[in-house]
């Protein structure tokens, strides 16, 4: 990819890993520091990028590897940052009346780790089940299985009915009152 | 008791994605269509933020310190 252009695209997939990297670290700016050293390894290395091959895939990989390399780093020095971000995000969503999505992402970041990443690729950014083999670099039959668990396990937390309800009234959303979507800006 | 006619269109329903399923199949599909949809909002909530101007400072460095050769940066 030419100059130009690769920065185009690598400007363009910045909101996308900007989302992927808040499902590893949900404070905010901790997400974006992991965004930022991608985009500097993306652009360092970008004479290994396959053209013709998924660009955002191939920078999702990066992301990953930067995300595991820190964390290694981290875990040595102190107790295990995101450990400590699990057990503040493990409580129950609350039981309103229906779904929203506060209640959604608290159940999201309640997930295994590979479950959450597994699903955020595949239902979320919409990767196939083969580019998020790659990604995480696991067999496809491992990355359908962390779909399904991921699931199941949504299910188990926000519950059947509360799932039900909120398909219910996703459409009219105003319809079921003005409860909007808790803004989460950052928090820290 | 309604008798599930949706279990016949519902013989295709898979785990392929949590993507539109605006039919209504079986219990299943719908849960899993709330869920895919929840999914797809929580993300584009992010994807639709601005980017954050540092970035593109970020990037403009990059191709400074480029353009000015290899040990030219600062």
């Amino acid at each position: 990819m030419a100059g130009p252009d690769f920065e185009q695209a690598l400007v363009g997939a910045i909101p996308h890993l900007r989302a992927f990297a808040r499902s590893f670290a949900n404070d905010a700016a901790r997400a974006d520091d992991l965004v930022q050293e991608t985009l500097v390894k993306a652009w360092n290395s970008r004479d290994s990028f396959t053209p013709g091959t998924n660009f955002r895939a191939w920078l999702f990989t990066i992301l990953r590897n930067v995300y595991f390399s820190q964390h290694r780093k981290l875990r040595r020095e102190v107790s295990d940052p995101d450990e400590q971000y699990q057990n503040s995000l493990a409580v129950q969503p609350e039981q309103y009346g229906h779904l929203d999505l506060a209640d959604f992402r608290t159940a999201l970041g309640v997930l295994p780790a590979d479950q959450r990443e597994a699903l955020v690729l595949v239902g979320a950014e919409g990767f196939s089940y083969e580019e998020a083999a790659q990604i995480c670099g696991c067999a496809v039959g491992t990355i359908k299985s962390r779909v399904n668990r991921a699931r199941n396990r949504l299910v188990e937390l926000l519950g059947d009915e509360e799932l039900k309800s909120g398909g219910g009234t996703a459409q009219g959303e105003q319809a079921a009152g003005d409860r909007r979507p808790v803004k989460r800006a950052a928090q820290g | 008791m309604s008798s599930p006619k949706f279990v016949e269109q519902a013989q295709g329903a898979n785990l392929s994605d949590a993507a539109d399923s605006t039919a209504s199949g079986s219990v299943d599909e719908v849960v899993q269509g709330v869920l895919g949809r929840r999914l797809r909002e929580s993300w584009e909530q992010i994807v639709r933020e601005d980017i954050p101007q540092k970035f593109m400072d970020l990037l403009t460095d990059l191709k400074n310190t480029e353009q000015r050769g290899p040990g030219g940066g600062g």
